[in-house]
């Protein structure tokens, strides 16, 4: 074979001297290179493809007429008719990009594709999609859009975050997350750097401009994320922002006023039927006389008293956003440049997120081939805090604030006996987070040669999140002036990343295109606690000279580092048979030492069948292609350390028999690495009737082993947690999705999307450890071999006895018991959807547009965690109405048991029971967006030198359609850990509903 | 062509140069904690892992091992209001039960640094012969008395079945962490005899606070006389623990205090192994004056049962210093309680084996097992001179029989080690024997001796695979 090359390359080259030739250049209509262009000679064996910078020659023709083909995907094919005589023939074609094509370029790890190139599973959404969308932080805007992608939308808190699953969960312990790459770097994305403080966890996708973003890939299966290695199995989401114009100079001005308000206000009761409730309970009990009442209040003052403190914590917040961009363009360079503030104000009573944020791109051409860009963004995102859930604010609304309390005591003062008065502490206590961050990156990029790019790449990602609290003198009871707390974090994050690519064309139709790389990654975070007494105010405004400060104290710091080595090798057959190789080699220091590195393959194919003349046969068949992909990925997302044996030093143990003593705190686990994912993933392509509809349909499978626990073990281990590859889960699914011109008329357009996902998921595998061996934090759920991750394992409730009124429960076999015992809990249901899916519908009609997105989940359950006390034991917690389907007399057929202050009466020692009494069908229907645009005339603007004017109203979450009682079909909590994140998202703990908004967007180029 | 090369070439020195580096790139050690590889370096680094397991032990007995044994047994009232002991105390726990949960991971954590110890003694040559002998030897100890205070609290006792393949626990003889099963009864006591026999020819005859030979005798002697039916070269359980509790008496280490209450400084001489409470701030027997201290106004959560304070107030052989810990509060009311003022102090030592245990152990082992009645007798003696002095009708004659031995020797038990988790242990030991009480086989309270609730539910984390957890309940 070689010889028979080597042969053929010879006579190759000893002809070319003699014979005649065609040589010419292919280019789009923006005069640049089209690379990989079939041309051929019809009728004839001879034909060429175009190379890196567009040019092509064919060789040895004999002299006569020739009709030369030239096609590429995307575009629409060319012929020239040519006449070859004794001299060579020069043929420069300009290709005409073909509409009905989606054929634009992707951004893959590392690298750009053209869309029908891919043969892996990579979702492309435009900015735009994201922009239009008032939303607490970006990512919740990705919802209903991309088949696969679950997307639960965070709290009513300004600045929460969403919790995306892609393609399921396949992580328990480790962080589930898809990896977000902003230009080229992976992000601090950890959620939990101040943990849970306040009912909120610090979310860092909110300090990302949704404004900048150009436009955001999500990569799901394992060919497109295989580049990722070690951290690709959860999939990666890549997030490009903009570029400056390459012609001339554009400012675009948009502005946004808005209004939030609550989906949906919790029934609590009031006064009066709290009171009325809560002497029923006490009778029940056989009690007599009156009750004594929670925080000591009088019967006479309770009476009194109704506060509806539902109302005191939720109002309206007023939203408003100003964002100026700027771009510029010439030959040599191009630059981008924006600046926004959005002041992103919540329906709570004193909660915004407000922040500023500028960003400069620039583009230089320094020579021929030598490219260099900058994306540099600052922002500073400020949050005004407020507690919400288990912390206060609304929280306490919904629990141990009652109706009975007032806000003030007569003398003016808050009312504060022992109990959270959300108002106060609101008035009160001074509390934000302040994060500072600026996210850069520089690439120079070498062309040395036809064929060869090499590029060099650097990034930084700098993050400072600073707490400030102030609780004066009133708040704390002190002596002195007040409290001041500033807790500022540090992360500093950069990578490198060099890469050179080297493409490379074999004989007429083949083409090669092969790129190497290396990367490093480092991270650190620090962290310092500061604090001062006799402080006039918080730390931002400056603190009094007389203020005592204390001495700092640093918070453990956390460390970490990737090094990796990668390859891909691209082949591309006559523009219809795609093959891709992946390969990645990932070091982290997360990885115990048996197991520092490792090796992550992935292989795809994809074949154009509408290329073949049997399908172009078809006319009704304008795009059809099948693509097939299987790889290894895995899940680094762990926390640093864990596989380091450590022992607490003396002086930190303590002492026994006044000696100091030191122990083991954690053991050496030196196989501890990362989580593997086997992924096998296949779809079907197809555009019918010239693209007016065009379909993906997917199947796949992903096989996670090595799951890691963070594992309660047997106590009998002698020591209480380790982190070990345990477990196995599987996750398999449909995606379908569906894009629809419906009508397409010069003055009415209507399109629709549609897509639906569907996941199994299942847990095959924990060892030999027990489905209590790790738990979602308090919520019973569990991980239970057979059932899928985040399983509610409940005591089963059956029914209210009519006779006694008491809750009748069903024991591990069934049988009917008035005792709640925690050996009876089973896999009832689980937090995780069967499918979910998004509809839009856009309607043009001349200069209005309209279009709306449902979203839908279905299948899942809802674990309303606070119902066991507000619609259980009568405490000190307020109650919703409810309970006002309760059983009171014999033969009552009722849905709540009888009321009781005591807990034996529901069979048990402690209130905190959970029960499937709480337990819901989550499925929902949401009319997450409406868009109403209108488009200024251009000849009428145009007076005014505007080249666009939009004006748009939009509207989010206008209803939704549940069964789900409770106040939001769709949670996304505060949790404790990735365990909790990845366990019991909807679970609901007094979590603030989402907010429905409505804003006024105007949107002018110049 | 040679531009590619000199490119390739410096693509591939800089990725050369950097994997070169890589290894200490990736070498992240996390902040403020010791390696383990540098932990232990010295004989002292050592010595603090020993005291770091004696510190578990402590946290153990000082803790709740032997105030569930006591709410088992028929010497308490329902505790005053802690869910916890209460389900103790009804013989029925619940895998959720907090205080059963964070006392089980006591002794095993204690076990799992003797473990690690033993497993890195050699690792870098720092300790002497001698000092690793003995430290081997103390980590045995730790080992033999976590298993012990476990198998009495989590398996039914030593005779429940004939041949002992009853479940017992988990033995736990590496660090590593590993599910195990369940090892057998018969199992656990010969590993604890094993690790015990290995201490009394290792230990030092004096170790200060920590655990020495007599140590390890005392504590052999208790095992044995559990053994109901136990034999090793031809000697029965008794005459074994006579011998070992003998050896303990003898040695004239240890001499009977004048007011008997081990747990305070008046009765140090009686003391063989203790729990060390140095001030009130660092007072390890928080279980005893958390939850018996009467005094102050305190509303103890343990209380006695009218039985036993009638049985130590009674008279008939001239007082009975003993009544002088039972007091009656609130008399004749709807709250009336018998607190026990043996534990008012601010902090003591937990006096885990002394020497009143083992005169009334060799008194009803030496009669058990056809032994020197005389030495019995004068040994149950000394125990009822001191309570209810010298002339009390009470003293044994020096004719009395072997049962008469017993049964005064278990008297004096009962009121002499109130409050310390004794008596449920001899309960079941009798019940294993298979005595009768009035003809009846052993009830404690109204339970039977064996029923599943005599003994704690695990907690849920140690279920696995491979584990079997209690049955609980089933003892009404």
């Amino acid at each position: 074979m070689k010889q028979k090359l080597l042969l053929f390359f010879c006579l190759f080259v000893v002809q070319k001297a003699i014979a005649q030739k065609i040589a010419g250049r292919i280019t789009d209509m923006k005069n640049e290179a089209v690379i990989g262009a079939v041309i051929q000679v019809e009728g004839t064996n001879y034909g060429s493809a175009s190379d890196a910078d567009g040019y092509f020659k064919i060789l040895n023709l004999k002299p006569g007429k020739y009709k030369l083909r030239v096609s590429y995907i995307g575009y629409r094919s060319e012929v020239r008719e040519i006449d070859l005589q004794e001299a060579d023939v020069i043929v420069n074609v300009t290709l005409k990009e073909d509409p009905k094509n989606l054929d634009d370029v992707v951004i893959v790890g590392y690298g750009t594709q053209r869309r029908r190139e891919i043969s892996g599973s990579i979702v492309k959404l435009d900015g735009k999609q994201i922009t239009d969308m008032p939303a607490p932080s970006f990512e919740a805007a990705l919802q209903g859009k991309a088949s696969g992608v679950q997307v639960s939308v965070g709290s009513g808190l300004a600045g929460s975050s969403s919790i995306i699953r892609i393609r399921g969960i396949a992580s328990i312990s480790a962080g589930g997350d898809p990896l977000y790459v902003v230009d080229g770097i992976p992000i601090t994305q950890n959620q939990f750097l101040v943990g849970n403080s306040g009912g909120m966890n610090n979310n860092p996708l909110a300090s990302i401009n949704p404004q900048d973003i150009e436009s955001i890939q999500i990569l799901k299966d394992a060919s497109a994320t295989g580049i990722y290695g070690s951290r690709g199995s959860n999939g990666v989401i890549l997030i490009t922002t903009k570029r400056g114009a390459k012609k001339g100079f554009r400012v675009d001005f948009t502005t946004r006023v808005g209004i939030s308000q609550p989906t949906a206000k919790p029934n609590m009761l009031n006064s009066k039927q709290y009171l009325q409730i809560y002497q029923e309970a006490y009778e029940n009990d056989g009690g007599t006389g009156r009750a004594k009442l929670p925080g000591n209040m009088s019967w006479e003052l309770a009476e009194k008293t109704n506060t509806n403190w539902v109302d005191e914590t939720v109002g309206t917040g007023f939203k408003q956003m100003y964002s100026v961009g700027l771009s510029k363009g010439a030959e040599k360079y191009n630059t981008y440049f924006n600046i926004t503030y959005d002041d992103n104000g919540s329906y709570l009573i004193g909660n915004s997120y407000d922040r500023l944020s500028t960003r400069f791109n620039a583009d230089v051409k320094l020579t021929k081939n030598l490219n260099a860009s900058l994306s540099s963004s600052l922002s500073r995102g400020i949050n005004n805090r407020v507690d919400a859930a288990w912390s206060g604010g609304l929280g306490a609304a919904m629990s141990t604030t009652l109706p009975i309390y007032p806000v003030r005591n007569a003398d003016g003062t808050y009312f504060n006996n022992g109990v959270n008065n959300p108002v106060r502490t609101r008035d009160l206590r001074k509390w934000r987070t302040q994060e500072t961050r600026t996210i850069n990156n520089i690439t120079l990029d070498y062309r040395p040669f036809k064929g060869l790019s090499v590029r060099g790449s650097g990034s930084y990602d700098y993050m400072d999140l600073t707490e400030d609290i102030y609780e004066p003198r009133e708040y704390i009871n002190s002596t002195h002036a007040g409290n001041a707390y500033r807790n500022p974090t540090w992360v500093s994050n950069y990578n490198y990343n060099i890469t050179a690519q080297y493409d490379y064309d074999y004989l007429l139709k083949s083409r090669f295109s092969l790129m190497l790389g290396n990367e490093y990654q480092h991270s650190l975070t620090k962290g310092q606690n500061i604090s001062y007494t006799n402080a006039n105010g918080p730390v931002y405004k400056g603190i009094n000279d007389d203020a005592v400060k204390a001495a700092p104290k640093n918070t453990a710091s956390q460390e970490w580092a990737f090094i990796s080595y990668f390859g891909r090798l691209n082949y591309n057959y006559a523009g219809k048979l795609f093959v891709t190789l992946t390969g990645r080699v990932d070091g982290s220091s997360r990885f115990g030492i048996n197991n520092r590195y490792g090796f992550f393959p992935s292989a795809s194919i994809g074949y154009v069948v509408s290329q073949e003349n049997f399908i172009k046969r078809i006319p009704q068949i304008s795009f059809l292609k099948v693509r097939a992909g299987y790889g290894k990925t895995g899940n680094a997302d762990l926390p640093n350390y864990q596989w380091r044996g450590t022992f607490v030093p003396a002086s930190v143990a303590g002492n026994y028999n006044g000696q100091p003593f030191s122990n083991p705190s954690r053991l050496e686990n030196p196989d501890l690495k990362w989580e593997t994912s086997l992924t096998i993933d296949a779809a079907l392509e197809l555009g019918l009737l010239k693209d007016r509809i065009t379909m993906e349909f997917g199947v796949y499978q992903k096989l996670s082993s090595d799951v890691i626990l963070n594992l309660t073990v047997p106590p009998s281990f002698g020591f209480s947690n380790y982190w070990d590859n345990v477990g196995s889960i599987r996750n398999r699914g449909i995606e379908f999705s569906l894009h629809t011109i419906n009508i397409d008329k010069a003055k009415f357009k209507w399109t629709s999307d549609f897509n639906v996902a569907r996941n199994f998921n299942e847990i095959t595998n924990i060892g030999a450890y027990s489905s209590d061996a790790v738990s979602g934090g308090t919520n019973d759920t569990r991980v239970v071999v057979g059932s899928p991750v985040g399983t509610n394992f409940l005591v089963r409730f059956s029914h209210v006895d009519k006779q006694n009124g008491l809750p009748v429960y069903l024991d591990i076999n069934g049988k009917e018991t008035y005792t709640w015992d925690p050996v009876n809990r089973v896999s009832v249901g689980s937090v995780l959807p069967k499918a979910v899916g998004g509809f839009t519908n856009t309607f043009n009609y001349k200069n209005i547009d309209l279009s709306f997105l449902m979203v839908f989940s279905y299948g899942g359950n809802i674990y309303n965690s606070s119902s066991k006390r507000q619609i259980g034991v009568v405490t000190d917690w307020n109650m919703t109405t409810d309970i006002f389907d309760r059983w009171q007399k014999p033969g009552d057929d009722a849905k709540y048991p009888r009321l009781t202050q005591n807990t034996l009466t529901y069979g048990s020692t402690t209130p905190w029971i959970n029960t499937t009494m709480y337990l819901h069908d989550a499925s929902y229907a949401r009319l997450r967006n409406v868009t109403l645009s209108y488009n200024f005339d251009k000849k009428l603007i145009s007076r005014a030198k505007i080249q666009t004017a939009r004006l748009s109203f939009i509207a989010t979450n206008i209803f939704v359609i549940t069964k789900y009682p409770g106040l939001d079909s769709e949670i996304a909590r505060d949790f404790e850990n990735a365990t909790d994140r990845n366990m019991s998202p909807n679970i609901t703990y007094l979590t603030p509903p989402q907010e429905k908004t409505y804003s006024i967007q105007l949107t002018v180029g110049f | 062509m040679k531009k590619l090369n000199i490119y390739l070439i410096i693509l591939i020195t800089g990725i050369i140069s950097i994997s070169s580096s890589c290894k200490k790139v990736l070498d992240i050690p996390p902040p403020n904690e010791t390696l383990s590889q540098n932990a232990l370096e010295s004989t002292q680094d050592y010595q603090n892992l020993l005291n770091s397991a004696y510190n578990s032990v402590a946290n153990a007995l000082g803790g709740n091992a032997l105030i569930f044994n006591e709410i088992l047994s028929d010497n308490l009232e329902k505790p005053f209001n802690n869910n916890d002991f209460t389900e103790v105390f009804n013989h029925n726990t619940l895998f959720f039960n907090g205080t059963i949960s964070y006392f089980y991971g006591q002794p095993y954590e204690a076990v799992f640094r003797a473990n690690y110890l033993m497993e890195h003694a050699d690792d870098k040559g720092v300790l002497s012969a001698a000092d690793k002998n003995r430290m081997l030897a103390e980590c045995r100890f730790i080992r033999a008395l976590s298993h012990f205070e476990l198998l009495k609290l989590f398996a039914q006792p030593y005779g429940y079945t004939s041949s002992n393949s009853h479940l017992g626990i988990v033995i736990k003889k590496t660090s590593s962490p590993k599910p195990l099963a369940r090892n057998t009864v018969k199992e656990g006591f010969d590993f604890i005899i094993e690790e015990l026999k290995y201490a009394i020819a290792n230990l030092p005859v004096s170790n200060g606070n920590y655990a020495d030979k007599n140590a390890a005798k005392a504590l052999l002697a208790k095992v044995y006389f559990c053994m109901n039916g136990y034999t090793e070269a031809g000697k029965s359980n008794y005459s074994l623990a006579a011998q070992y509790a003998d050896e303990v008496i003898s040695s004239g280490a240890y001499t009977l205090s004048d007011t008997g209450n081990v747990f305070a400084s008046a009765g140090a001489s009686e003391v063989i192994f203790k729990i060390v409470s140095t001030s009130s701030s660092d007072n390890r027997a928080g279980a005893f004056n958390g939850n018996y201290r009467c005094d102050g106004g305190k509303n103890p959560q343990l209380r006695f049962t009218k039985e036993l304070y009638i049985m130590a107030k009674d008279t008939t052989g001239g007082a009975d210093k003993r009544g002088n810990y039972f007091e009656l509060f609130n008399a004749g009311k709807e709250n009336e309680y018998i607190g026990y003022n043996k534990f008012n102090m601010d902090y003591f030592n937990v006096a885990y084996l002394h020497l009143t245990d083992m005169k009334l152990l060799r008194a009803e082992a030496l009669a058990e097992s056809g032994g020197s009645l005389t030495v019995a007798i004068q040994d149950v003696n000394d125990i009822k001179k001191r309570a209810y002095g010298t002339g009390s009708t009470k003293i044994l004659s020096s004719s009395a029989v072997a049962s008469d031995v017993i049964t005064a020797a278990r008297y004096e038990r009962r009121l002499e080690m109130a409050g310390e988790g004794d008596r449920v242990f001899q309960m079941k030991r009798m019940g294993a024997k298979g005595e009768l009480i009035n003809g009846l086989p052993v009830k404690i309270r109204k339970a039977p001796w064996n029923c599943p609730g005599m003994i704690l539910q695990f907690p849920i984390a140690e279920r696995t695979s491979v584990f079997i957890m209690n049955e609980t309940g089933g003892c009404n």
